[in-house]
């Protein structure tokens, strides 16, 4: 998104090298890549199971979306609400509020309409029920 | 970075929860990332020079059959000891819980703090 903006502000010579010089700077001092949070993935008998740590981020800060099998948990507009408590002095900073993307492509054997996700104390659990096809059958056979 | 030695965690080895120590002006700030605890699973305590975080889970739901494909963390829980700052009031320490996220207040001791400033001919 920024390096269209960049492109389109190409056209206006005036601005041109400014523009240049300032957009790869910008560039230059934000994080090139999303974080990514840990996760346990696993599976019940039932269910596929995908828990992410979360901590510092409030609900409304993430969004979960399905696109077919495609499962995308992000931030929302994080680059906004990272600046927590800019100007305390940190002695030491291990973690930080980052934004962050995850995609996960859901097995195939996915319930996915009765996909659930819950967020609480700082972890993310979404649990995706298995299809009825793919839940173990147990069958009693009478012995004659 | 770490500018003050005392805060080196020396028993690094217990866990590798991160934490993060913050100085402002009444006192110094822990703030220790524990997703998933709830407040009575969590135990502040101060022994002799050490502050300890001990962190279990009471509720049994991990123990149902999961099979896990990837498992990149594992709360089942963590003793974490820290060094105290000289000069605090450990009667004034607080702590909250928000998010996963435990803040721990632990304000100067104001009979000891003392900030001067010089005045420079």
């Amino acid at each position: 998104m920024r390096s269209l903006a960049g492109i389109n502000r190409l056209a206006d010579s005036s601005f041109f090298m400014n523009d240049l010089l300032s957009e790869f700077f910008k560039e230059e001092f934000k994080p090139m890549t999303k974080t990514k949070p840990a996760s346990n993935i696993y599976q019940t008998e039932t269910a596929f199971g995908i828990d992410l740590l979360l901590p510092g981020y409030a609900k409304e800060e993430i969004s979960v979306d399905m696109d077919g099998r495609n499962l995308v948990v992000k931030s929302l507009d994080a680059e906004n609400k990272v600046s927590d408590s800019a100007e305390a002095t940190y002695l030491r900073r291990d973690f930080k509020k980052q934004a962050f993307e995850m995609k996960f492509i859901l097995p195939k054997i996915s319930d996915f309409d009765k996909l659930e996700a819950r967020f609480d104390l700082g972890v993310l659990k979404i649990s995706i029920p298995k299809a009825e096809q793919a839940l173990p059958k147990k069958i009693k056979v009478e012995i004659a | 970075m770490r500018v003050n030695s005392s805060l080196i965690d020396f028993n690094r080895s217990f866990s590798n929860m991160p934490l993060n120590v913050l100085k402002n002006d009444n006192g110094y700030v822990f703030e220790f990332i524990v997703p998933g605890f709830k407040q009575e699973e969590l135990k502040v305590v101060v022994e002799h020079d050490q502050l300890i975080l001990k962190a279990k889970r009471v509720d049994g739901t991990d123990a149902e059959k999961m099979r896990y494909s990837q498992k990149n963390f594992d709360h089942s829980g963590f003793t974490r000891k820290l060094k105290l700052p000289e000069h605090v009031d450990v009667d004034g320490l607080s702590a909250k819980l928000a998010h996963g996220i435990l803040k721990v207040d632990l304000p100067f001791d104001s009979k000891k703090h003392i900030v001067r400033s010089v005045s420079i001919n």
